[in-house]
């Protein structure tokens, strides 16, 4: 076993904690290092390998290193009698690796990155190929995500048509001579926005991140739940001197996060598998980040960013340590039970009391409970959609023929609705899990304890974040002292400042009523909770086996609106259809090997053949040949 | 095409990040690829196993009995994990012609 897999990482967050403290508490223009040049094509796109240190790739490189440290370390705890243990920590590395993505002075660097951990992820995702379940998991993702590469790629080309350059800097600079909320600006958002959807899975590119469960757990942890996924609302942020000059484009960013939000809770309530409780999770609060960075409250959406990471990646850890521990029963006791079923477990709060109460914390951050973390990041996000309904660039334009305003409040109430059912399906996550009495029958429970340290110690860190994390951002309203308040606000103003004044017709967003709607949405999560107590009841549940089929709504739900099987007859067999039976047996059999390989074969057999038959071993055959050969070359200079 | 100059450089003379530790940030990817690097090459070694010299010596019982073993680990979710098996090239090399006699 070697530790290089987490001790780079320590050594990289140690160099990315230096970093940050070696800033300037003002630094109003990035610090670029340029390195070569990468891709000069010819003078007019001179594409250069370069790093930007400002205050947002700093920011994401702090977090980045910091989890996915806390990751590697649980990593030798989780996968120590992994067969692939050094091809696991291979892959791990490589995914930290490609910071580019953050570190990246321009698109094309960026996109290295950006492809690099899609790269990454697939081969996680199918960590365990054998089995073809994975295999396939892994392809879905790595299709479905090129999807939205197309998408950034052709943003990228219009990019460099209309401003000229790519480097980031040059584009912040250049794209004030487009008319601002043309069609153009508007195309050149939406298809970024097609990337995003892809890489941070919202609708209609989400579907592949519930499927990459099928990786390693602290996989899902780290690239699809904490950090990877985050990359579509990192692009948004970074490109928000474009996303800010296009109204309609920021709203369809706000809407496509608030259904995404709201659409992949209510999957997440009837979901039993509890990797897959957490990636519906997921895939809502990046709709929540989508939300924030959709209407313009930028910071707001990397706030969330941030508490996610802490709690998100605490759930996912806390549940891979309930997997370990019920695959090592199951594995004691020789039985086939699905280790990851909750139906398959309850009362485990006797057996693994800190894991109980770090995901506990964790669900109490998620839901939006006051101190905790995701408290004060959904709040904030909730409040930027009210004061932009308001007043602000977003208010003042149609979308698809309805009024702005009307759009944002909207997306506040769904918001408001995606966070009562956060509430509930976490709730359940947790009574089904920890509460009630234990399924796994009594033989398997003399098995079950407590995961190890090298386990239990990167989730209480993660705990101590997801109590502790919202101080980097206190609202204004708690009135506490100067400098204590909108700390990120005023790290990030450098980077994304003026593109939130644009947004807000240039004063600074004011929330109306914003005690109020702080109570409004704690009140929501409270019922969203105290909804899973009353109504759920963890000793009426019966092991998988035992379990009947769900009826109504409820099957929908567990069939997850049968959006896959939707795709699956709308997108994937028409294609598959038009790939077999016109690329394959119309172009590649039939016109390729068919007429222009064997085809010219069979010509030139033909002719051959003619041949064969002149050469017929007489005389008198040659001879006349001769005869009619010399006839016809007299015949010609005759006639000429 | 509008042609917009590129600020590569820094505007206004020297930068305050310039000369400090933020110019070591090419380290904060090159760190974690020495790492993979290092797993990538023990993986590689690890699942490496030299063919007898004689390939007529070989039998291709090899990867039969690793099987076996790999049905013992534990610690993961999936028992995918369990029947995951590394054969090696080494491992099913054909067999000699049979010499049968005339």
């Amino acid at each position: 076993m070697t530790i290089v897999g987490p001790l780079v990482l320590i050594l990289a967050f140690a160099l990315a904690v230096a970093i940050f403290f070696a800033m300037p508490s003002h630094m109003a223009t990035p610090f670029v290092k340029t390195y070569f040049a990468w891709m000069p094509v010819g003078t007019d796109l001179p594409i250069h390998w370069a790093f930007q240190v400002d205050q947002l790739s700093v920011m994401m490189v702090l977090f980045v290193t910091g989890v996915s440290a806390l990751i590697h370390i649980f990593s030798v705890g989780y996968m120590g009698d992994d067969r692939g243990y050094a091809r696991y920590f291979a892959f791990l590395n490589l995914f930290v690796a490609l910071l580019v993505l953050v570190l990246g002075a321009s698109y094309p660097v960026m996109f290295v990155g950006w492809e690099g951990v899609g790269l990454v992820s697939y081969l996680l995702i199918g960590f365990w190929f054998n089995d073809k379940a994975n295999a396939d998991a892994g392809k879905k993702a790595f299709i479905v995500n090129r999807i939205g590469d197309f998408g950034f790629l052709i943003a990228m080309f219009l990019i460099w048509s209309n401003v000229g350059t790519l480097d980031f800097s040059g584009v912040a600079a250049g794209v004030g001579s487009l008319p601002a909320g043309g069609p153009l600006l508007t195309t050149i958002c939406l298809f970024l926005l097609l990337g995003c959807t892809g890489k941070s899975a919202q609708i209609p590119l989400y579907v592949w991140l519930p499927d990459a469960m099928a990786g390693p757990t602290p996989v899902s942890a780290l690239i699809h739940a904490a950090t990877m996924v985050t990359a579509g609302v990192y692009l948004v942020a970074r490109s928000s001197f474009l996303f800010s000059l296009s109204p309609v484009a920021c709203l369809t960013v706000a809407v496509i996060g608030a259904v995404t939000a709201l659409f992949a809770a209510t999957i997440g309530l009837k979901q039993w598998d509890i990797k897959k409780v957490l990636a519906y999770s997921t895939v809502s609060q990046i709709g929540y980040m989508f939300i924030g960075v959709g209407v313009g409250a930028y910071v707001a959406g990397l706030f969330h960013v941030i508490t996610h990471s802490f709690f998100k990646a605490l759930l996912f850890l806390g549940a891979g340590s309930v997997i370990f521990g019920m695959h090592a029963a199951y594995h004691h006791t020789h039985s086939t039970e699905d280790a990851q079923d909750m139906r398959n477990m309850g009362g485990l709060r006797a057996y693994m009391p800190v894991t109980f109460v770090m995901m506990w914390i964790a669900t109490l951050a998620i839901s939006g409970i006051p101190i905790f973390a995701g408290f004060f990041s959904k709040d904030e996000i909730l409040g930027s959609v009210i004061a932009r309904a308001g007043d602000s660039t977003l208010a003042d334009v149609h979308w698809l023929g309805i009024p702005g305003s009307a759009v944002l409040y909207a997306v506040y109430v769904l918001g408001l609705a995606g966070a009562f059912l956060t509430a509930l399906y976490m709730t359940r996550m947790m009574l089904y899990t920890f509460h009630g009495p234990n399924r796994s029958g009594a033989e398997n429970q003399a098995q079950l304890h407590e995961a190890p340290p090298i386990l239990t110690f990167p989730v209480v860190v993660l705990g101590v974040l997801s109590v502790l994390g919202g101080i980097i951002n206190l609202p204004a309203f708690l009135h506490l002292p100067a400098g204590w308040t909108g700390a990120l606000d005023q790290w990030l103003a450098p980077v994304v400042g003026d593109a939130t004044l644009h947004v807000t017709h240039g004063v600074a967003a004011e929330t109306p009523n914003e005690l109020a709607l702080v109570g409004l949405a704690v009140v929501v999560a409270i019922a969203g909770i105290v909804t899973a107590f009353v109504k759920l009841k963890p000793a009426a549940l019966v092991p998988k086996r035992e379990a009947q089929p769900a009826t109504g709504f409820e099957r929908v739900l567990e069939n997850k609106y049968y959006v896959d099987e939707f795709y699956d007859r709308a997108v994937v067999t028409p294609v598959v259809a038009v790939s077999r039976s016109f690329l394959w047996k119309g172009i590649d059999a039939g016109l390729i090997d068919g007429v222009l390989v064997n085809g010219s074969a069979w010509f030139m057999r033909g002719l051959a053949r003619i041949g064969s038959w002149l050469q017929t071993g007489q005389v008198g055959a040659y001879a006349w040949a001769i005869v009619i050969g010399v006839l016809a070359v007299l015949g010609a200079f005759t006639l000429r | 095409m509008l042609q917009v100059p590129v600020p590569l450089a820094q505007p206004g003379g020297v930068h305050p990040l310039a000369g400090s530790i933020a110019e070591l940030v090419w380290l904060l990817p090159i760190l974690p690829l020495i790492g993979f690097v290092i797993n990538g090459a023990i993986s590689l070694f690890t699942s490496f196993h030299a063919g007898p010299a004689d390939p007529s010596a070989a039998h291709g019982e090899h990867g039969v009995a690793h099987a076996g073993h790999e049905a013992h680990d534990a610690h993961d979710e999936h028992s995918a994990h369990t029947t995951h098996t590394t054969r090696t090239m080494s491992t099913r090399r054909p067999r000699a012609p049979r010499c049968t006699p005339s």
